[in-house]
């Protein structure tokens, strides 16, 4: 992974210091709200219902043992012993002082880790793929030009002050997308042109919250060299002539729904055109420089006498763990390396909030990556944690670790592995709870079996429009809605964030919360009446449309 | 503190990392040309289009104010002519004026960007950073606290 030289290390200690008198002076009253506002925003502290919350970047999502160590300590020393991890691969803290911000972010600065645009109308932190660098059939890592992004856009001077947030995301794939794309700001595909060069495919425009959209390709081919020139041109219109009047209308797709692709892409490019010879350009040395940082050398070569051995070994651990065969299945992917695989671990065991760990737990984690993981650990934008490099004569004795800790329910994929935000219970703009919603569901699907059997289904719950649970793009999606200040849900079918991305469609009125279930329910069971051999429930959705699903619920409700 | 503090009462403009006394002077409908006694005066975008020849024969040294929403085909042609360019931030808040002043240096004009309105100590350094070389701060703003902010970092990644 990346390592700060001293100037990266210099940035982040002026950062603290900067802040650490920010703070002192809005403390002082030299700083009125509004204007210390952006600049704690900017420093992912936000203002909640109970106390600020602190959201730390965790760049793409990769992270090394000892900086996980310091999140566990961290949710030790200044919070309530736990964290959140956010579907932008980052971490929340709910429950820290004002006042300590500053020394948490010191102690951040001392693993080379830190809040900075985390919050606030400004570049975010870019996200990727889980499996980045280590899945088999990437077209190349995305995660040096992740680094690359994540500095081009670090105090950007020209972007600190956007109409809005501003998020994007890269994916390796051609056939794909773990990264969301296409509902980001930006999103870019790593492709291979005609000519076998690799490049960019650019999109533009993607979001969620109040208008959902699917990013439209802005360029089909963009060089690689070209990269940081082509955002800052993209960034440069939307400063420009993104509105402000109306903070619902400020996110750069409305400018490009506004303005058409077309027009949007000619602006662009005019941009583009004036920025293509100067010094924004990379070169194949940058590139290669950065790329060095990832490719992972530690590898045990594993010879074909080694590995059948283990594979022997086990399926004989299969053979007597039928646990363990469910855990693999569904908690596992392919490593690009014989001899190694990616465990998922599950933050979506039944009675904890999804996304949540206690800083115990992440140092237990953070013991296990050193221990197995090459002392490494990653953060999905689906909210669970990945060991990206366990041997295959491990998996065994990682999963009854996992199981020890709590984090080896095998539901990875399934229907109760559910993106879901803080909602009501901690956010400030929640118009209703998502956590007790969630609960609710996982109790009800408690059955492995069952799981199993259903195959994958994205569950998504947000409490709220703002979108932060997903809710448009899951295969099925809840909305927690205000109905004369009662919590209503809203329940939404079809969608998708992957490379057949699709804003889910509304089934119709809203329901009570102890009806959500209930409802969930009927859904699921239709599906399994409805299926053709091993159809996915996406797959039936996509055969027949949501109106089946619209009529046995409503219909059966008017009947009641 | 600022009565301790002379050099702050009497002027809010850095130029050049050095608080300097403003010799401009802003033209105005209560202070049209006519009437401006000064010898140095900033011309709001509006006035410049419409009286454009007659600004530039007249003796004085010409500045320009725009808004943050200004072309560059609007002011190209003023490159040449004018000494100061202006740009207005409303609130601190709207980073359009980033933007603008970037393309500004990067068409090639050299002499001073001066950043006005909504200008606080934490934006300088960006504000400096985007081309900028001078700003005229808040009114309420103590100017030898807000110079700082104009070396809150040592180093940048752009």
């Amino acid at each position: 992974m990346y390592i700060y030289n001293k100037c990266d290390q210099k940035i982040i200690d002026e950062r603290v210091a900067q802040f650490r008198d920010q703070t002192q002076r809005y403390l002082n009253g030299q700083l009125s709200e509004q204007e210390f506002l952006p600049l704690r925003l900017q420093n992912g502290l936000y203002i909640q219902r109970h106390a600020p919350m602190l959201r730390v970047a965790i760049p793409y999502g990769l992270l090394n043992s000892t900086q996980l160590r310091m999140l566990g300590t961290i949710a030790q020393k200044y919070d309530k012993n736990y964290g959140h991890f956010s579907t932008r691969q980052n971490i929340q803290f709910n429950w820290p002082k004002l006042e300590q911000v500053p020394n948490i972010l010191a102690d951040l600065a001392t693993v080379q880790m830190h809040a900075i645009q985390t919050s606030g109308n400004c570049i975010r932190n870019v996200t990727t793929d889980e499996f980045a660098g280590v899945t088999p059939d990437e077209i190349e890592d995305p995660r040096p030009y992740c680094e690359i992004i994540r500095q081009w856009s670090t105090f950007h001077p020209e972007f600190a002050y956007l109409p809005r947030k501003f998020k994007i995301a890269v994916n390796g794939h051609a056939s794909t997308d773990r990264a969301a794309v296409k509902v980001h700001d930006i999103g870019l595909n790593l492709v291979r042109n005609e000519q076998g060069e690799v490049g960019f495919e650019v999109l533009v425009g993607g979001g969620l919250g109040r208008t959902p959209l699917i990013g439209q390709t802005v360029r089909v081919f963009l060089p690689k060299s070209d990269l940081l020139s082509y955002l800052e041109a993209i960034l440069r219109v939307y400063n420009r002539y993104g509105r402000r009047d109306n903070k619902y209308k400020a996110r750069i797709k409305i400018l490009v729904k506004a303005m058409g692709i077309e027009a949007f892409r000619e602006k662009v490019e005019q941009q583009w055109r004036d920025f293509k010879n100067s010094n924004k350009r990379l070169t194949p040395e940058t590139i290669e420089h950065m790329q060095a940082f990832f490719n992972t050398t530690q590898y045990e070569n594993i010879d074909d006498t080694k590995q059948q051995a283990e594979d022997k070994a086990l399926a004989t651990q299969k053979e007597n763990h039928a646990g363990f065969t469910h855990w693999l299945k569904t908690n596992t992917h392919p490593h690009k390396t014989p001899g190694y695989h990616c465990v998922i671990l599950s933050l979506k065991m039944t009675g904890h909030a999804p996304g949540d760990i206690s800083g115990d737990h992440m140092l237990a984690v953070a013991d296990l990556a050193d221990q197995y993981s090459l002392g490494e650990i990653r953060v999905s934008h689906r909210q669970n944690l990945v060991l990206a490099h366990v041997r295959t004569l491990h998996l065994f004795e990682v999963w009854e670790k996992l199981k020890a800790l709590g984090f080896a329910t095998a539901n990875i994929g399934r229907l109760t592995d559910m993106i879901c935000c803080p909602g009501g219970d901690f956010c400030a703009l929640a118009n209703a709870k998502s956590i007790p919603v969630a609960e609710d569901i996982q109790r009800h699907f408690d059955k492995l079996d069952y799981l199993h059997d259903l195959g994958p289904i994205d569950l998504n719950i947000s409490g709220c429009m703002n979108a932060c649970g997903h809710h448009h793009v899951g295969n099925i999606g809840i909305l927690g809605v205000d109905k004369k200040g009662r919590e209503y849900y809203q329940i939404l079918l079809a969608g998708s964030s992957y490379q057949d991305a699709n804003i889910g469609k509304i089934l119709g009125p809203s329901f009570e919360r102890n009806e959500v279930v209930d409802v969930i329910d009927k859904i699921i069971k239709l599906y399994v009446q409805l299926r053709v051999a091993d159809e996915s429930f996406a797959e039936v959705l996509l055969r027949i449309g949501i109106e089946p699903f619209r009529e046995a619920i409503y219909k059966s409700n008017d009947e009641k | 503190m600022m009565k301790n503090n002379p050099k702050a009462m009497q002027t809010n403009l850095i130029k050049d990392h050095t608080i300097v006394q403003d010799h401009w002077i802003t033209l105005t409908a209560d202070n049209p040309i006519h009437q401006a006694d000064q010898k140095h005066i900033i011309v709001p975008l509006d006035l410049w289009k419409a009286q454009k020849s007659e600004l530039i024969q007249s003796e004085k040294t010409l500045g320009l104010l725009i808004p943050n929403t200004t072309e560059l085909t609007e002011v190209a042609d003023a490159f040449t002519v004018v000494k100061l360019i202006a740009i207005d931030f409303p609130v601190f808040t709207d980073g359009r004026g980033y933007s603008l002043a970037r393309i500004i240096r990067e068409a090639g004009y050299k002499q001073e960007l001066r950043a006005v309105g909504d200008i606080l100590k934490d934006q300088l350094f960006y504000l400096s950073r985007s081309g900028f070389n001078a700003f005229e701060l808040r009114s309420d703003q103590n100017i030898e606290i807000a110079i700082k902010g104009l070396s809150d970092f040592s180093i940048s990644y752009q």
